[in-house]
């Protein structure tokens, strides 16, 4: 079975994408400039609907997509992770058999994340992983310490998006500080690979095109393809560019794992009521 | 026909995907790029690209035109200037464009401080528009934008492409800019061509005739560089011009 880990709703409106880029002027928020595109553009919302989602996963071979909000992702306010969860429900409503939410909590909104994690405790339907905040900015604050302890109980694994050191960084620590939560992050240009290698409970994923980053995904494949999982980061990035590298740089024989089989452990493992 | 105006051959001894360990013979990289589907690309060395000093500029540059020389029909050279380095960079354009095969200058790391080119650096640039050769210029923020749209404004002749469409973090700045100067082309390589919209974006708002095709290959792969584009919201007609038509029209007869 082949597993998209993060295909993205692109619900994330216009105005909170100029807030988001707003609050980092010094162009840091590098993934809110991606959906700033987007929504500004109004390309890949008209692009992404649901049927257009499942006819690129028809194209590109995939079975399984782990359905995420822009909105829930990138929310400044507490009904906007709310809404953006909201939205995956629904979306995921439309096919159950290929379309598995993935849901987003923030330490920003702990009222709203106690409220999805309870929830995700209940669920007889199989979840994804969680998400943080795409710009999470303190990997030490202790509401954040309290949902990941929630998080762990009902064994799913963890978004937790790095696009920069100092991002990577509190991945890392967090990586570490709960070394029983299974941490997923995309490949990225390899600066830490020595230190992700050296963290048994996180795992890369090949979004952002790190697949196609072939100066650096060499160095992933040869060390941690173990740990990693196919995800194309779509709409904003082609499923079937994407998957056709991840076919072209992993051998052969580690393909399936990447491809589908490591993400399907992370998510079923534990629970049958989670199996994929 | 695909023309890729923008990618590098490996400094000796790096790991590239799909490629191994360079060791300094093109051939492994000449496989990868035919069965990319690429018909002809521009290569610049990344031992130029990254020179530490004018005598590794030199060396890469020499690196790119050895190594094109063994596939004529694949490969062509390109010219690389560095700021730092302009003596020698001067020196480079005779000896490789005036009196040499070379038909392309870039890409060009370092060409600016705080988005102003250096003073210094200018009779570089100067001599290349004399050349008569288009440039390519990196891009990552908006800033290497602005110092690329000074230069296109200081030289209405000059040929200037904008790398990587002005970059991830500039490439909306990027497309305004180059929306407004004829002397201005954007090229595709990169991360901002495996963003979808982007590249639309520039067809649209630049012009369907002003984008150039180029994968950043050996740091990206050559091949879903081109699936990208096969797979990009764009007519026939425009990802011929993209793939390589653009290029062919602005580069002239002596490709």
């Amino acid at each position: 079975m082949t597993i998209d880990s993060w295909v993205m709703l692109p619900d994330m409106t216009a105005a909170l994408a100029q807030e988001v880029l707003a609050a980092r002027p010094d162009t840091q928020q590098v993934g809110a400039s991606y959906w700033h595109c987007h929504a500004a553009l109004g390309q890949v919302n008209a692009h992404a609907t649901i049927d257009n989602m499942l006819a690129a996963m028809d194209a590109a071979g995939v079975d399984v997509a782990l359905v995420s909000s822009a909105l829930a992702v990138h929310a400044r306010e507490g009904e906007q992770l709310r809404e953006g969860n909201r939205h995956v429900l629904q979306a995921c409503a439309v096919n159950r058999s290929r379309l598995i939410p993935a849901l987003g909590i923030s330490p920003r909104f702990a009222a709203e994340s106690h409220a999805l994690l309870d929830d995700l405790a209940e669920a007889a339907d199989a979840v994804g992983p969680v998400w943080l905040p795409m710009d999470l900015e303190d990997a030490e604050d202790p509401c954040l310490a309290g949902m990941l302890e929630r998080v762990g109980a009902v064994h799913l694994p963890v978004y937790a998006y790095a696009f920069y050191d100092r991002q990577m960084q509190g991945v890392l620590d967090l990586a570490r500080r709960f070394p029983d939560i299974a941490f997923i992050t995309p490949c990225g240009w390899g600066d830490r690979i020595d230190e992700i290698t050296a963290c048994p409970n996180l795992y890369v994923d090949t979004s952002d095109c790190s697949a196609c980053l072939i100066i650096a995904f060499g160095r992933f494949v040869e060390r941690l393809a173990d740990r990693m999982v196919f995800s194309s980061g779509f709409p904003i990035w082609d499923m079937t560019v994407i998957k056709q590298a991840v076919e072209r740089f992993v051998p052969a024989a580690r393909q399936a794992d990447v491809l589908g089989g490591t993400m399907g452990r992370l998510l079923g493992h534990f629970d049958s009521r989670r199996s994929v | 026909m695909i023309v890729d105006i923008h990618a590098h051959i490996p400094k000796p001894g790096q790991h590239i995907c799909g490629v191994g360990r360079f060791q300094g013979d093109l051939e492994p990289l000449a496989d990868v790029v035919r069965r990319a589907g690429v018909d002809r690309m521009y290569i610049s060395s990344m031992v130029a690209t990254e020179a530490r000093s004018a005598e590794e500029l030199i060396a890469g540059n020499e690196l790119a035109e050895r190594g094109a020389e063994r596939f004529p029909g694949l490969f062509r050279p390109a010219c690389v200037v560095d700021r730092r380095y302009v003596k020698a960079s001067r020196e480079e354009l005779d000896r490789r464009v005036a009196e040499g095969p070379m038909r392309l200058v870039g890409e060009i790391i370092s060409f600016h401080t705080q988005g102003h080119v250096d003073r210094e650096f200018l009779p570089v640039i100067e001599r290349a528009i004399d050349l008569d050769v288009p440039m390519l210029l990196h891009a990552s923020f908006p800033m290497d934008v602005q110092a690329v749209a000074r230069l296109a404004d200081l030289y209405p002749r000059g040929r200037f492409i904008l790398a990587h469409i002005g970059g991830i973090r500039g490439w909306a700045a990027g497309i305004e800019a180059a929306a407004l100067r004829h002397n201005m082309w954007v090229d595709i390589s990169g991360y901002t061509l495996f963003l979808r919209g982007v590249v639309e974006s520039a067809v649209q708002r630049v012009s369907e005739d002003e984008v150039l095709f180029g994968s950043d290959f050996c740091a990206m792969d050559a091949g879903g560089a081109v699936q990208r584009v096969r797979h990009m919201d764009l007519n026939e007609t425009q990802k011929a011009k993209v793939f390589g038509g653009n290029w062919l029209s602005m580069a002239g007869d002596r490709t």
